[in-house]
């Protein structure tokens, strides 16, 4: 018995000094080709599902679909984006949507943090509702809203109707329709962004803050010169996460009005899906999605030279 | 040899004769993908899945595996997708407006063989209005299966409350303002009860176009012609704001899918609606549901014809084709299509149907089943067939969302219309 035990021993020893033998020849243990062996399979899986597909969009911009042909057009596809006040609209609903929604997520996310972040009895009951929203799934909570709209048996006319105020169609008025898609996203988004206010909040140190207080400091000045800087990279980061997030929800003007009335409430995703997979318009689609790839990068770059460098990491 | 080495040899041959019988048995039966859309309310794909399940317990050859594809836009979508990806299914219900894009994505093929073949059919049978949109460069390139016109439908006990006789609906514009505004119930300053509700769609709108005297699509075989800046459909267009203004129909857009709400809910004293939208107005609606024809305009009753048709696909085997074919005969016969007439409220689109039962007894206990069909004399091929189709849909119901709303008048949002609908033909080609 102690002989089989030593033997598997010996064995164990052979298996684990094997690796010597199939080490790495010179030339790759030398420098960095070690990393890129170890980077490779990522490499490959961005190059298949990031930059191929870029690159495509952008060749396939310059296209247009006949039939079964794609014909080269130059650019006539940017062309019409730019001049035709149809999708002129979108791009401003767009720049509109996203300006407004990186304002609330940052000034909103911040004054519901604040107010989660007192010291109130059950705190918990108060913040669960907020939190819920953010697990909900977009198409579900658009579909609630669409009854709360609906002009003739919702729940928003009922109040109004109740209170003997006029009512309102509201996803058929061009006025109203797009602030209402922006209603529904805010309500089930800015709990999210107060979410990562709420973890920087806490880990704010006390006695900055007491002292603060002793000092008879008012709470606006404390919001402005102590709070303010000191949750800095959290705004950092709820600002990159909040331009993507608007970009990026379309489920809500799929359910709710379908870009309508008459284009109202249409945002670029929604107009490259329209233009793309509903009437197969490829080069039209892909003009679009260039221009939305263009301005995220500009806006990335800015981020970090610009923002990055006034965050306070401390 | 061992137990488990004989064991072993029972497996494989086991195994063996199963992917033998597996694969005998897939090449004697074809299966065909089949795509359908569901365009009205109620239970329609239970009723396709049922008759499907019907051929194919009755035919050991071809299999057919329905596929539910959404609305008639998400369907039309997957099957531009399909074709352009190689991989299309091998037969499918689309719309009859799109004949055209279709040709051009060079996805279907054209079935006179089939028609004039011994195991044909008599296609002269089908009504011509169901037919109109069917034909291109002379060939037939579809078989009608869910069609259907607007109709109008009026709650009688509403008529009978407000002194209105509910065997005399309206049958000009006029009377149709005149009955609406009779029918409005407001409770303060809020209206409980509309006189009339047209849903804000280019299908609806164009009806009223045919009414005022100047179709906005072509009438022949054309797939460049768009009319939608003429005076007949400015007036018709300018009709539907007048009665938003009367305050007899909700102001702003009105869905497709609220108005047949708001009629069931008594909301809605009237609605244009498609006549697929029967049964479920019948079988939900807690009082007695009228139909009539359309009103008429200043040039007569006028409809616009809708609905899908079967279409076979190109780029498939040329057995798989003939399978299909066979599938489509036996869909369309008169008992089974006058089945589907009464399941879905479609119009049975072909004479021998209505001829037979089960439709011929139900059209007898149902009068509200025909009106539709007697409404077929005045109706005309259905807009927009032409290239870019779903696409000049869409730029039509916007110009009617522009004018519902108050947002433009009809001469203004109608010319937008018309230059947005020229761009689009010449983008597909068309020299205009």
């Amino acid at each position: 018995m102690p002989n089989q035990l030593h033997t598997q021993n010996e064995g164990v020893e052979a298996n684990l000094s094997l690796p010597r033998s199939l080490a790495l020849p010179a030339v790759l243990r030398s420098g960095g080709a070690v990393a890129y062996l170890f980077l490779l399979p990522s490499l490959v899986f961005l190059a298949v599902f990031t930059l191929w597909p870029i690159l495509s969009v952008i060749r396939s911009s310059f296209y247009a679909r006949r039939g079964r042909s794609q014909i080269f057009v130059g650019t006539d596809n940017f062309e019409r984006i730019f001049s035709d006040p149809f999708s002129q609209q979108v791009i401003l609903n767009t720049l509109g949507y996203v300006t407004l929604s990186l304002l609330m997520s940052v000034f909103g996310g911040l004054m519901l943090a604040i107010l989660m972040n007192q010291g109130l009895k059950n705190i918990g009951f108060f913040r669960f509702p907020f939190m819920a929203t953010i697990a909900l799934p977009m198409v579900s909570v658009a579909s609630v809203w669409l009854f709360m709209y609906s002009p003739r048996v919702g729940l928003l006319n009922d109040i109004l109707g109740g209170l003997g105020l006029p009512r309102s169609n509201w996803l058929s008025d061009p006025d109203l329709a797009l602030a209402g898609l922006f209603v529904v996203y805010l309500w089930k988004q800015l709990g999210y962004f107060a979410l990562f206010y709420l973890a920087a909040l806490q880990s704010l140190p006390d006695d900055v803050l007491e002292a603060a207080t002793l000092d008879g400091v008012t709470f606006w000045q404390k919001l402005r010169h102590i709070i303010w800087p000191l949750v800095s990279p959290t705004t950092y980061f709820v600002t990159t996460i909040g331009v993507l997030n608007s970009l990026q929800q379309v489920d809500h003007v799929f359910v709710l009005t379908q870009g309508g009335p008459n284009n109202a409430s249409s945002l670029a995703l929604y107009y490259v899906y329209e233009q793309g997979f509903k009437w197969f318009n490829t080069g039209i689609a892909s003009a679009m999605t260039v221009v939305l790839l263009a301005v995220l990068l500009t806006m990335a770059i800015l981020q970090f030279v610009y923002l990055e460098r006034r965050v306070h990491y401390d | 040899m061992s137990m488990k080495a004989k064991l072993f040899r029972a497996l494989l041959v086991l195994c063996s004769l199963l992917v033998m019988i597996g694969g005998a048995s897939a090449q004697d039966a074809i299966t065909l993908q089949f795509f359908y859309p569901v365009g009205v309310a109620g239970p329609l794909a239970q009723a396709i899945d049922s008759y499907v399940g019907e051929f194919n317990a009755t035919h050991d050859h071809i299999q057919v595996e329905p596929v539910f594809t959404g609305g008639y836009s998400e369907n039309m979508a997957r099957a531009t997708a399909a074709i352009l990806s190689g991989q299309p299914p091998d037969v499918a219900i689309l719309l009859g407006i799109d004949i055209y894009t279709l040709i051009q994505l060079e996805g279907i093929i054209p079935l006179d063989d089939y028609i004039a073949s011994e195991n044909g059919l008599d296609i002269d049978d089908f009504f011509d209005a169901f037919m109109a949109n069917n034909i291109a460069d002379g060939q037939v390139w579809s078989i009608p299966w869910q069609r259907s016109t607007p109709i109008l439908y009026y709650n009688k006990d509403a008529f009978a409350e407000v002194g209105l006789n509910p065997e005399t609906p309206p049958a000009t514009w006029d009377e149709l303002i005149e009955a609406g505004k009779q029918l409005v119930v407001r409770d303060g300053d809020n209206v409980t009860r509309w006189g009339v509700e047209v849903p804000t769609s280019f299908w609806i709108f164009a009806n009223f176009a045919i009414q005022a005297g100047q179709h906005i699509g072509s009438l022949g075989d054309d797939p460049c012609a768009v009319y939608l800046d003429t005076p007949e459909a400015i007036e018709a267009l300018a009709f539907l704001r007048t009665l938003q203004e009367e305050g007899i129909m909700p102001d702003g857009a009105n869905a497709w899918g609220t108005a047949p709400a708001d009629f069931i809910a008594g909301a809605a004293a009237m609605i244009y609606h498609s006549t697929g939208s029967l049964s479920t107005l019948l079988a939900n609606s807690p009082f007695e549901v009228g139909t009539a024809f359309m009103p008429a305009g200043e040039a007569g009753y006028g409809a616009n014809v809708g609905g899908g048709n079967y279409y076979i696909m190109k780029d498939i085997a040329p057995e798989r084709q003939d399978a299909a074919w066979e599938f489509i005969r036996w869909m369309v016969r008169p008992e089974q299509i006058g089945q589907w007439g009464i399941d879905s409220g479609y119009v049975a689109p072909r004479n021998a149907a209505w001829e037979v039962d089960p439709l011929m007894s139900y059209a007898a206990d149902t009068p509200q089943a025909s009106t539709a069909r007697y409404q077929l004399e005045y109706a005309v091929k259905e807009f927009p067939a032409t290239y870019g189709g779903q696409e000049i849909q869409v730029i039509t119901t916007q110009a009617i969302e522009a004018v519902n709303t108050g947002e433009q008048s009809p001469e203004e949002a109608l010319a937008i219309a018309q230059e947005r609908a020229n761009e689009v033909l010449i983008q597909n080609g068309c020299e205009l």
